[in-house]
């Protein structure tokens, strides 16, 4: 359960702009005859045009909503405002005397569902010979998908690259859903950022296309010689290539406890599909973690609505199998303290490229890679913003000029620690931390 | 060409050829292991010697890549920023300061908020840095009230690297002089305000060398800034200004030069309005005798006189101009009457409107107090909710606060309901309000607000501007009253006095 009811976090649980704004028109006192709130949930009357005023609730345990005004939008206004009016000032709701009828009936109805799910889950033992028969059909697709998937690289590779540009969408789009039959969406992925690289006409598509297709091609090999390989990059390979991880297979296994420093929280949203990207740091093992979450954008009030940056968390990491752990699942938690965490990460750029070398040894397929970098500052470097560390080493930045102002006034011109997305060629700044506390880079500031 | 290069071309091109030619052309440039490698990879087919090919020679290129020391010759060394000598302010004002800068309704909030973090000596956390500079830049009057101190070291050393930013207000790296050459309008006008406060003679200096390559409302906004520190010298120059090309230009050197007490254009105009304008004797009555000439005299251009009315009469249009040039106080002097006659004569006279509004044109122009009481104290309760806000400014701000008292103390009763416009219309020449006031108005005018139907923004923007200009420490009298005011102003004096208790409460927090 989240703590923070900055407007800032609210807003990210809005479905849209125009909600968000008519919520803040309802803060008026004036609109709320009736505010309550206990430990589970917040509820209150909204007067609206009607005659008879809307019943606002919102459950705290796992953030859920429920309103009686016929709005689509969800959450609606009703409940964002009711939000927005409990981070504003608490006060104003009635201390906890128990929730009223409606409330209560509601928040029932919800636990009763969630104790029937819970059952009905564990009832459903998998059957493990059904199971196994699935997954070798499975295996069965895949190598076909691989297969088919080599022949199209060298028959790309013998008809020369210079001729892509020309090749329309469906040529791409034909490849990406014989993958996706194939059972393979990892590859289908990776099929459909090629046909990006080209169509975008990047001035160096072609140097950055054959560095994919190389490293698509070795995935295949990789794919090809499963047994060959290490057990943890095996679970790499099988996991690009678009095998599932079951999530309590991840949570069985065994745990990394540390205090868990909040780094970064980002929320994107494409085709409908939000993903929450949270990147952690333990603060004893100075290891990295990613939790990422997707939600359709009609629910995006289930994902995860704590965890904000700079926060400090205690608690457990169940990471991913794989050769470079660093994709995990959130265990038991708390959050310990929401001050400016303490931050030991790589003394200099060699040292953080080295760990970045090493970790792509293990695991040539790394997309990006966290890095936290003590002591580095901003410098103009052939007029670019760049980063130095104390050794005169400088790393490029990538960002657009709204966040590298937001950057700028966050690290100022002293040192700092700064963590970021280093994507072999450029750093993402992501945050940056000084002696008094740790602040997110965002694109317009706010 | 490297060997990625030669590899790019095959790639590209579809060659059918095997990669051994490319290979043994670059093969003593490679480490050996690498050439041992790929040399393993011509024995399969020409297609996938290619594509492994690319696939080890670009992990090589991906695990192996470098980046250089600084050159000293590229490198550029940043401004080094100053250390903060004021502490950020406390959380609850950065959430405030987060939720008011996404809310364009609440900038007189914002504002305020600003000034308090300023006077307690503290400043914005760095983060929010970014969305006040960029709201400075695009709102030009929240730049001139943007309290500078509260950017801290950080903001004065950001706003130097962008060029957005950097001449959004005076730091010590700008003097007056390069912002009067180099800075947006505005500031520009301000630096020659300050300049000429300070060493008026020269000021004048450098206006009259940036006078000719300045555009005509330039030219206007840089002249209105000469009333500080004007003095006879600047006769000269102002008269220079009456033959200028632009008519606004030409009408505010008039203006400064009846300010300046100049005697020839007193007079000048004083004669020449007198002609058509005069107060005839016929006991035991007096009338007002206004005869303007049939045509437009090209003489009177020079006094920023126009001849086409944008609309209405042309003599209306003459003499409301040539009424304007004086203060009326001074005018009626010349006349040899009272304002008792003044009453009088134009109580039902033809031109009475066009006469009053010129008057009070130039009453707030050249502040005339004694015309501005005169009239005040001879208006209607309707008159003067409308006149007040108009004429106040040419009032010192104890008598704008003297005069809206007496009205509300003696129009208790006939008080007609207000809108909430028209209060923040009428309070807003004597904000901030003075605590008595402010309860007057709580006590006698909030409860008669007319009834408004409207919840969106301009609503409960004019509801943030009442709010801002109440005195916060009333407020509670607000719920003592049990007054039904609109939400939105509720709220808005609400959370002002919320902000001005919390920095009063406990300053050491804030």
């Amino acid at each position: 359960m989240t703590t923070d009811w900055s407007p800032q976090h609210i807003a990210t649980l809005a479905p849209d702009a125009a909600s968000l704004k008519a919520a803040q028109k309802l803060l008026s006192s004036r609109n709320w005859p009736l505010l309550g709130s206990n430990e589970q949930a917040l509820w209150g009357h909204c007067l609206g045009s009607g005659s008879k005023p809307y019943l606002v609730r919102v459950a705290l345990d796992e953030l859920a909503f429920k309103c009686s005004c016929p709005s689509r939008k969800f959450p609606c206004k009703h409940a964002l405002a009711l939000l927005l009016l409990y981070g504003q000032e608490r006060t104003r709701f009635q201390p906890p005397t128990g929730a009223p009828d409606w409330v209560q009936e509601w928040l029932d109805s919800r636990a009763q569902r969630k104790s029937k799910q819970a059952t009905k889950t564990a009832s459903k033992a998998a059957d493990p010979i059904a199971q196994n028969k699935r997954q070798e059909q499975r295996a069965e697709k895949v190598a076909r998908g691989v297969e088919e998937l080599q022949r199209w690289l060298e028959d790309l590779i013998r008809a020369g690259l210079a001729d892509l540009p020309s090749k329309p969408y469906r040529f791409w789009d034909n490849m990406r859903a014989r993958l996706i039959d194939a059972q393979a969406p990892g590859l289908a992925n990776r099929v459909q950022g090629l046909a990006a690289l080209v169509i975008s006409a990047n001035p160096d598509w072609s140097e950055r296309l054959l560095q994919q297709l190389g490293q698509l091609y070795l995935l295949l090999q990789a794919y090809q010689r499963l047994d060959q390989l290490d057990p943890l990059l095996q679970q790499d390979v099988r996991g690009l290539i678009g095998w599932p991880f079951l999530k309590d297979t991840i949570l069985q296994q065994s745990a990394q406890i540390d205090n868990w420093a909040v780094l970064s929280r980002e929320q994107t949203e494409n085709d409908n599909l939000i993903t929450l990207k949270i990147w952690l740091y333990g603060q004893q093992q100075q290891q990295p973690a990613l939790l990422l979450y997707f939600a359709p954008t009609s629910q995006r009030a289930h994902l995860p609505s704590g965890l904000l940056a700079g926060q400090i968390l205690h608690g457990a990491i169940h990471y991913y199998p794989s050769a470079t752990p660093l994709r995990a699942l959130l265990g038991e938690h708390q959050i310990v303290t929401t001050n400016a965490p303490a931050l030991n990460g790589h003394a200099n750029c060699e040292q953080a490229l080295r760990a970045y070398h090493q970790a792509l040894l293990r695991n040539p397929w790394l997309d990006t890679y966290p890095l936290l970098l003590d002591n580095v500052s901003l410098q103009y470097c052939e007029s670019r913003l760049c980063l130095r560390d104390c050794a005169h080493r400088e790393l490029p930045l990538r960002a657009s000029d709204a966040t590298l102002w937001h950057l700028l006034a966050l690290a100022g011109s002293g040192p700092c620690t700064l963590f970021g997305e280093w994507d072999g060629t450029r750093l993402r700044a992501l945050g940056v931390a000084d002696t008094a506390a740790y602040n997110t880079v965002l694109e317009a500031g706010l | 060409m490297t060997v990625w290069e030669a590899l790019k071309q095959h790639a590209l091109l579809g060659q059918q050829q095997p990669l051994a030619g490319v290979l043994a052309e670059h093969g003593t440039t490679l480490e050996p292991e690498l050439a041992n490698a790929l040399a393993k990879v011509q024995t399969l087919p020409i297609e996938q010697q290619v594509l492994r090919a690319i696939a080890l020679l670009g992990q090589y290129r991906q695990v192996g890549r470098q980046y250089p020391r600084s050159q000293r010759d590229n490198l550029t060394e940043m401004p080094v920023c100053g250390s903060e000598t004021r502490p950020v302010c406390a959380s609850q004002c950065q959430t405030w300061l987060h939720a008011w800068l996404l809310d364009a309704a609440a900038e007189d909030l914002l504002l305020e908020c600003l000034t308090l973090i300023e006077q307690h000596g503290q400043r914005v956390p760095s983060g929010l840095l970014v969305p006040l500079l960029n709201r400075a830049r695009q709102n030009p009057a929240f730049r001139k009230q943007l309290p500078v101190l509260v950017l801290g070291e950080r903001g004065q050393w950001l706003s130097q690297l962008n060029p957005d930013w950097h001449t959004l207000w005076q730091t010590d790296s700008v003097d007056d002089e390069t912002l009067l050459r180099t800075g947006p309008t505005d500031l520009r006008e301000q630096a020659l305000g300050r300049l000429r406060r300070h060493d008026p003679a020269h000021a004048l200096s450098l206006l009259q060398t940036l006078w000719p390559q300045e555009g005509a409302k330039t030219r206007t906004g840089m002249l209105i800034q000469l009333h500080h520190g004007l003095h006879a010298g600047d006769a000269e120059f102002l008269r220079h200004c009456q033959q200028d090309r632009s008519q606004a230009v030409r009408a505010e050197a008039t203006r400064q030069l009846v300010l300046l007490d100049d005697p020839i254009i007193i007079d000048t105009l004083s004669e020449q309005l007198l002609v058509f304008f005069q107060l005839r004797q016929h006991p035991p009555t007096t009338r007002l005798n206004i005869q303007l000439p049939g045509q437009f005299d090209k003489a009177w251009s020079r006094f920023g006189i126009k001849e086409k009315p944008p609309r209405g009469g042309k003599k209306a249009f003459w003499l409301s101009q040539w009424l304007q040039l004086l203060p009326p106080s001074q005018l009626l002097a010349r006349l040899g009457g009272d304002w008792e006659t003044i009453t009088e004569v134009l109580h039902s006279h033809a031109f009475r409107d066009t006469v009053l509004a010129a008057w009070d044109n130039a009453a707030v122009a050249y502040q005339d107090g004694a015309y501005i009481n005169w009239r005040l104290q001879h208006c209607e309760n309707r008159d003067f909710i409308n006149l007040f806000p108009t004429l106040a400014s040419g009032l010192e701000f104890s008598q704008r606060v003297d005069r809206l008292a007496n009205f509300l103390h003696g129009a208790l009763l006939q008080l007609p309901a207000l809108s909430m416009w028209e209060v923040v219309e009428l309070v807003t020449p004597c904000s901030p309000l003075p605590a008595d006031l402010s309860e007057q108005l709580i006590r006698h005018c909030l409860p008669a607000l007319k009834k408004h139907h409207s919840d969106g923004d301009s609503a409960r923007q004019v509801a943030t501007q009442l709010a801002a200009v109440l005195a916060p420490e009333s407020f509670p009298l607000l719920d003592r009253l049990d007054l039904q005011v609109p939400a939105a102003l509720y709220d808005a004096y609400r959370l002002r006095f919320q902000l001005q208790q919390a920095f009063i409460s406990s300053p050491e927090n804030y």
